[in-house]
């Protein structure tokens, strides 16, 4: 029997180092799940400034701008509501509910929801043409060089599934999408890729 | 073959005509050109008739050269590849291509149903209505005929081979057409930086520059169409999609485009995609559809080798073949006149001009007269002869207005007519969004009305017919949109050529052409080829009432076609309106809707078929479910283990042996499916209080509870366990179809009427898997796989949860039970779902541990008599009528959400249908779910229904079956018999019983 830290993986059939290929480098999409990161989701009517006070290394003047993200000292917090934030974090919830402090134990949840999604990370030549087969958010509108601060992200629906989408470069984007999904995703995106026989020019 | 010597040809033969190749039509082989359209290849082989009219089977041929064909609609391919109603002018030849007329019996040459045409007269405007009318119980008989005889090509019955897929874009400006004005558009909008998209319906972008002989300085119009092309292609910015029909435009300037991807390769080939339906959101959109000519109505004027003017000189232009040698041109503009230098100058052979206007000075005029084309003017062609072509044309003199035939007619030999009565701006797409059109007197032209979106027309469909007025139209709009879109100026950074502007002598306002006879005498003159709506038609119509534009419409089947009246809306407006004494502006137009042109379902399927039709959720156990023979059963969007058959089993043994192993010692379920909402915040109890019937506020941590919740009708809607974690912290179990509508349901509670508590609400349904054990072995089992719990009845009793390590992996432990038996529900991280299935199935071998699925849980529920909301309630069941009086709790501080619409005189009125068991007097006989309840067996219809039955199920550990129902006032009819008639006349003998079939005291779950 396998042991529990083995299978760690929302995808079918999936390699040890949980990566999964479609195509290749060249002419192609490449899937690959990413782990490590505990996912917290927070939610609460406190002001987003003073909620997040003991966060070091953010804008807080961020924290309350729709459809970003932005980085910390200990990984991303997602604006995902006007009262409700995804943090992305090598931390441990423990110590991520310290940072809250005592004073608004009441005030705020703080739910360990790591195994109930799967990130992606999607690349290739063929990101392009995935992208508008899969999504009707215009991801054009992601581009945003100029941001410095905050970086821009998206709750929308990747073929047909409700996911949370970034960019992550020019070439790559990231899903969070729910676990149960991942296996139909990924059956998307395999069907997607060997019916294609796409030449990216 | 009529194929032309290349070398003579004057322009744009681009197609690839060097490529010979072998096509398939009616049968029989043909040689052609790779690329070119099948019409021209037909042609080229000299074949005139292409189908047969739809009503009186009259032959027909080809009369246009793009999606304007009323005629030459053909099927294309065999088997299941097979594609009916191609217009045989957009299908471009590839080797191996097989076509075939999609009507005439048994061929099209000759065709039996032609014998109709000898009822002509007994087949006029809506002569289905008054003849199929009586006796009106033939109805059915002629439907049967009609149905057979109406409707072109046969769809595969085998499923198609081929896939399709959907893109979706967003711009700033959509350019819809690559024609003159549409080309320079997109060009002037990509010079200034816009993201524009440019579509065309052609496999090359120019538009009438493709076949036309017009000169721009010193370059011929396709050269200088190729010029601009390059430049387009040149700017990342533009994307260019040919092949590409944009067939539907909606709100929003969300447009829909059907790309041909593979088409023009094979119908089968593996070359990815056949089609692509691209979804588009624009922020502008510049419409630069063109225009379609117009024939001119004239007896007889659907013989084959009647083309449009245009047409003839496409066909010449752009493919080199030649349908006849004879030609008569029919005008009343100056534009058909190219035609005939067309085609004096390629072919050099007989070409007579029928002008219905006067001599006049026009440069034109002095063209033809140079090269010595006869002209014969203020003449009009009234008749075409012929059987199978069109043979001579009947001309005679017309009066000033064209309407009256002032002498004799003359007879004019000839084997081609190309006919042209001006030109109609294409307004489909403009009208689509609701802009009705506008008619213009003084192009005789519908043109767009005022945009009611961010929208502009351009060139021809918006009235300028004119190539230099299309150039400019185009680069100015093009500009314009990008700078109203914030985008630098759109000047161009070079100079554009334009073509000289020539003046015409205006076209005559000729639509219909007279003849000796009235129109209901005279031979048909057609408006409508495809629906075989004629002029006579039209007057009937006229005359028998019908005025508006849109009962005509309907009443003649004028623009029904799969050409959606391309050519014959203006003529049919006219006819009418010269009918009805009004002018075509007071009698208006028909509005037009998508589809612009025919669009496959497999491309608005896209890749939603087969295993993507609907997305589909896994629990974490799913592989070792695929492992050992589950079936699985749709529950929402999961796929839930059904049940697990052993070799050879059948579904009723294999879930027979599953309900007995959980009732005699040891089941498990993969329950992973069920909603999960953490409900946090110091107002979480007060929260669950309003929005549960029953009370938490006793509720403390370490302990369960079940719970129901209402709709404000007070009407059942969902219920579950809810587990007090901590203090201000709960975890709410919800039924596995009702988890996002409860999730959204206190949501809009919360946000809506409750914003003061603090109270929040987190989806962890997917974060956590469930495995269920149940059964008399359940604690032995899970005592071996936890040890830093003590499971002793009086440490962890029923309705208690506990947090523990199972094997070691951290997880929460629920002792609630859904089958009767003693259960626990232990759930882990979903990470370690897989894991932990597997340790209790290989720890509990000894106990012989049996998976059950869906079908067994709802036995063994239905055997306790504990409901299953979905399934035994309906939305009209409040907690009363389901015996459940003792949940509703109506001393809590705050009322709960249904709480008033309890007392309300319907809900407690005593005949209300109440929930009970039923056992069948005959124990092999297991009720169908469904099935409706009376009080007698001999009752008349109408038969008074007493009730339905909601479950059932044969008990394979009570060994008889059982059932659940909703009975009127059943509670009260205990013992009582009734009856359920089945669909096969029989009648079900039933006696109503409590719904608690098996342990009765509910012993079992509290040892």
């Amino acid at each position: 029997m396998s042991e529990p830290d083995q299978i760690n993986s929302a995808i079918k059939n999936r390699t040890q180092n949980i990566t999964t290929e479609i195509g290749n480098d060249e002419v192609g999409l490449i899937v690959r799940e990413v782990s490590g990161e505990l996912k917290i989701n927070i939610q609460s009517r406190v002001e987003a400034r003073e909620l997040f006070r003991n966060f070091k290394g953010i804008n807080s003047s961020s924290l309350a701008k729709p459809c970003t993200f932005f980085e910390y000292d200990m990984g991303r917090i997602f604006l995902l509501g006007p009262y409700e934030w995804l943090i992305s974090t090598r931390n441990n919830i423990d110590k991520v509910k310290t940072l809250f402090g005592k004073k608004y134990v009441g005030y705020f949840s703080c739910v360990d929801v790591t195994d109930g999604y799967t990130e992606l990370k999607l690349s290739g030549n063929l990101l392009d043409h995935t992208l508008k087969q899969s999504l009707t958010y215009d991801y054009f509108a992601l581009n945003l060089e100029e941001e410095t601060e905050s970086f821009r992200c998206i709750q929308t629906n990747f073929a047909r599934v409700p996911v949370l989408f970034w960019k992550t470069s020019k070439l790559s984007v990231n899903l969070l999408v729910r676990r149960s999904y991942a296996d139909y995703l990924i059956e998307w995106l395999s069907i997607l890729n060997s019916e294609e026989k796409l030449v990216v020019l | 073959m009529r194929r032309l010597n290349t070398n003579i040809i004057n322009a744009v033969n681009s197609h690839e005509n060097s490529i010979t190749v072998n096509f398939k039509f009616n049968g029989k082989i043909y040689k052609g050109h790779k690329g070119e359209s099948l019409a021209s290849a037909l042609i080229a082989n000299d074949i005139a008739i292409v189908g047969r009219s739809f009503k009186f089977s009259r032959p027909r041929g080809i009369v246009g050269h793009w999606s304007e064909e009323p005629n030459a609609i053909v099927q294309v391919g065999s088997g299941a590849g097979t594609v009916p109603n191609l217009k045989a002018t957009q299908v471009e030849l590839y080797e191996g291509l097989e076509a075939k007329s999609v009507n005439g019996w048994p061929n099209v040459n000759f065709d039996l149903m032609s014998i109709s045409g000898f009822f002509e007269r007994l087949m006029p405007a809506g002569f289905y209505y008054k003849t199929f009318m009586y006796p009106r119980k033939f109805w059915k008989t002629y439907e049967k005929y009609i149905r057979k005889a109406a409707g072109l090509g046969k769809v595969p019955s085998e499923p198609d081979p081929d896939f399709y897929e959907k893109l979706n874009h967003h711009c700033d400006i959509l350019v819809v057409g690559a024609g003159p004005s549409g080309m320079l558009a997109a060009l002037q909008a990509g010079r200034a930086g816009a993201r524009v998209i440019i579509a065309d319906d052609q496999s090359e972008i120019g538009g009438s520059l493709l076949y036309s002989n017009s000169k721009i300085k010193k370059m011929s119009g396709y050269a200088w169409a190729k010029s601009i092309e390059n430049e387009i292609r040149s700017f990342k910015n533009i994307t260019v999609i040919s092949r590409c029909t944009v067939f539907g435009y909606y709100d929003h300037n969300f447009l829909t485009m059907i790309e041909r991807c593979t088409d023009h390769q094979s119908l089968t080939s593996d070359l990815g995609p056949r089609q692509r339906l691209h979804r588009v959101r624009a922020q502008s959109v510049i419409l630069a559809t063109g225009a379609f000519e117009r024939p001119l109505v004239f007896a007889n004027n659907d013989l084959p080798r009647i083309m449009l003017a245009s047409s003839v000189s496409a066909y010449i232009n752009r493919y080199a073949v030649t349908p006849g040698e004879k030609l008569v041109v029919c005008t009343n503009n100056d534009n058909a006149y190219k035609t005939a230098f067309d085609w004096k100058s390629l072919i050099n052979d007989h070409v007579t001009i029928i002008d219905t206007r006067r001599a006049v000075q026009s440069e034109v005029i002095e063209r033809a007269k140079a090269m010595r084309i006869k002209i014969i003017h203020g003449h009009g062609v009234i008749e075409a002869r012929g059987r199978t072509r069109v043979k001579s044309v009947l001309v005679a003199p017309l009066c000033m207005s064209g309407k009256e035939i002032i002498g004799e007619a003359t007879e004019i030999y000839c084997d081609v007519v190309a006919t042209s009565g001006g030109w109609s701006a294409a307004v489909h797409l403009s009208s689509q969004t609701g802009v009705k059109p506008v008619w213009d007197n003084e192009i005789l032209s519908f043109r767009p009305g005022q945009a009611v979106q961010s929208q502009k027309s351009v060139g021809a469909c918006n009235g300028s017919f004119e190539l230099k007025e299309c150039i400019e139209d185009g680069i100015s709009v093009g500009a314009s949109e990008a700078k109203r879109l914030g985008f630098e100026s759109g000047k161009p950074k070079q100079k554009i050529d334009l073509p000289e502007t020539k003046d015409e002598h205006p076209t005559q306002e000729v639509f219909c052409l007279p003849h000796f006879k009235p129109l209901s005498r005279a031979p048909k003159q057609f408006v409508d080829q495809q629906l075989d709506v004629t002029a006579g038609s039209i007057e009937l119509a006229a005359r028998e009432g019908f005025e508006s534009v849109e009962h005509v419409k309907r009443y003649t089947a004028l623009g029904f076609g799969t050409d959606q009246g391309k050519l014959s809306n203006v003529n049919g407006m006219a006819i009418l309106a010269n009918a009805l004494g009004k002018s075509i502006a007071e009698t208006g137009t028909t509005m037009f809707r998508p589809a612009y042109t025919p669009t496959t379902f497999g491309a608005i399927a896209g890749r939603e078929v087969k295993k993507l039709f609907d997305p589909k959720r896994y629990t974490p156990m799913h592989d070792w479910h695929l492992e050992n023979t589950v079936e699985f059963e749709n529950v929402g969007q999961w796929k839930r283990p059904w049940y697990f058959p052993k070799s050879g089993e059948t579904m009723e043994q294999s879930v027979r042996r599953e309900c007995v192993a959980v009732r005699n010692s040891l089941g498990i379920l993969d329950a992973s499916t069920l909603g999960k909402i953490d409900v946090q915040g110091k107002d979480a109890k007060e929260f669950l209080n309003r929005v549960y019937t029953n009370n938490f506020d006793t509720l403390n941590p370490g302990k369960c509870r079940y719970g129901l919740m209402l709709k404000e009708d007070g009407m059942i809607f969902d219920d579950g366990v809810c587990a007090c974690i901590s203090k201000d912290h709960y975890l709410i179990h919800t039924t596995t179809g009702g988890a996002a509508n409860v999730l959204a349901w206190l949501e809009l509670w919360k946000q809506t009427e409750w914003p003061d508590l603090d109270v929040f609400l987190t989806s962890v349904t997917d974060a956590w898997a469930t495995a269920t054990i149940s059964g008399p072995n359940s604690r032995k089992l899970i005592q071996k796989v936890c040890s830093d719990i003590d499971f002793n009845n009086d440490n962890f009793k029923h309705m208690e949860w506990k947090q523990g390590l199972i094997a070691g992996i951290e997880a929460r432990i629920f002792r609630v039970s859904f089958t009767g038996e003693l259960s626990f529900e232990i759930n882990v991280p979903s990470n370690f779902g897989l894991y932990i299935w597997n340790k209790l199935i290989e720890t509990g071998a000894e106990f012989d541990i049996t998976p059950y699925g869906t079908e067994s849980m709802h036995i063994l529920r239905a055997e306790k008599g504990f409901i299953i909301v979905g399934q035994d309630t309906d939305g009209s069941m409040s907690p009363m009528d389901m015996g459940m009086d003792w949940i509703v709790k109506s001393k809590k501080d705050y009322s709960f959400l249904g709480e008033r619409s309890l007392i309300r005189a319907d809900i407690v009125r005593e005949d209300r249908k109440q929930f009970v068991g039923l056992r069948t007097l005959n124990d092999k006989q297991v009720l169908p779910e469904g099935s409706q309840i009376v009080r007698s067996k001999k009752q008349t219809i109408p038969i008074q229904m007493e009730g339905h039955v909601t479950s059932s199920y044969f008990s394979a550990c009570l060994g008889h079956p059982i059932a659940l129902a909703m009975i009127k006032n059943g509670h009260q009819r205990m013992g009582e018999i009734v009856y359920s008639p089945q669909s096969d006349g029989s009648v079900i003998e039933l006696r109503i019983v409590n719904p608690v079939f098996y342990d009765p005291k509910g012993e079992r779950q509290y040892v």
